[in-house]
């Protein structure tokens, strides 16, 4: 992997994390679904934005496991360690939906792109969802088979919002291949993204 | 259209679907909340009664740092007559069928609030059932 997408990782991790920890916290006083938005919308534009550039796998796994890691600093929200996981199943999933796409235009034709954007975001959301309802019990209290009988329905139907958000996102995302920042002078570009990288910790810390 | 594209909008559309016959089903399945009454262990428990009888009290989540006031559940499993609460565990049920199972020791940090929602001092928001309409006792 080059210095380039080492440093992307970082960065996009670290917004990715930060975003976690401040606007989950701000769309969850608001009664907004938090879950829904920060996947569909965040999670799965930059994981989009970076396969698309970069066009190397395993990238976005490493996105989430810093988005996980900043996570686990904030100590404002739920079961942490739960989330942490949650974000890094969501990296997983990204993996394995998106292992022979490294451009989402592969797809095909604008609807067929929403198409690939729904499937992605509704089973991030599904994998990251599934793994804090099973996690937070098992860690605070105890898991009883009967609470999660009805996950996959809870899980199918909360994930409806994620999918659309997603399939809407990623079009868009697609179209912003021009904005292109692996072409960005090195010069700049890692002063820049550990710049942006400590301010993103620093932000999603104090949160 | 090419294959994969033909694939994907599949797929697609079978989530669509699933997705919608599951919000469908949750909302048929939601059970009727009753003004002013909660169900424990079989027992209608009347809750202007309970919040005119006990005091309110302010617990502060040390999770997430938020503060919520409501009547100890505590004083709710007693009220409900449940004997030898200590050896039971509780399972919460929202309208829509949402529940979590606790023990008695975390019944010992909840609050209900007025809006119907539970809430627990050391306990992540998970376990917050909103819109309760029956506590069920286990065990």
């Amino acid at each position: 992997m080059k210095g380039k997408e080492i440093a992307s990782i970082v960065l996009f991790g670290s917004v990715w994390g930060m975003l976690e920890c401040i606007l989950g916290d701000l769309l969850r006083s608001w009664d907004l679904p938090a879950g829904a938005i920060l996947t569909g919308v965040v999670a799965v534009s930059l994981m989009t934005y970076t396969r698309m550039i970069f066009r190397k796998r395993g990238m976005q796994f490493g996105m989430s496991l810093v988005a996980g890691a900043l996570r686990l600093t904030n100590p404002f929200t739920g079961c942490l360690l739960c989330s942490a996981i949650a974000i890094i199943a969501e990296g997983a999933i990204f993996e394995a939906v998106w292992y022979r796409i490294t451009d989402p235009r592969s797809a095909g034709k604008p609807v067929a792109i929403m198409g690939l954007g729904l499937i992605t975001s509704y089973l991030c959301y599904i994998g990251g969802y599934t793994v804090t309802q099973v996690l937070t019990p098992l860690l605070f209290s105890s898991l009883h088979t009967e609470d999660i009988l009805l996950l996959p329905v809870y899980t199918l139907a909360k994930g409806l919002p994620a999918g659309l958000l997603g399939s809407v996102f990623v079009l868009l995302t697609s179209s912003a291949r021009r904005l292109d920042i692996s072409r960005v002078k090195s010069r700049i570009y890692y002063p820049a993204t550990l710049a942006l990288s400590a301010l993103c910790w620093i932000v999603g810390m104090m949160g | 259209m090419r294959g994969k594209e033909k694939r994907i909008l599949i797929a697609s559309i079978l989530l669509i679907i699933l997705g919608l016959l599951s919000n469908l089903y949750i909302n048929l399945a939601k059970e009727e909340k009753r003004e002013g009454i909660i169900e424990i262990d079989g027992k209608e428990i009347y809750l202007k009664d309970i919040f005119n009888r006990y005091e309110l009290v302010e617990i502060r989540n040390n999770i997430t740092g938020k503060v919520y006031v409501g009547i100890p559940l505590e004083h709710l499993i007693m009220g409900a007559g449940i004997k030898d609460p200590e050896n039971h565990e509780y399972t919460i049920v929202g309208s829509d069928g949402y529940k979590k199972t606790v023990t008695w020791d975390n019944i010992l940090q909840g609050v209900l609030t007025k809006e119907r929602r539970v809430a627990f001092k050391a306990l992540p928001k998970a376990f917050m059932v909103k819109d309760v309409v029956r506590i069920e006792v286990v065990g």
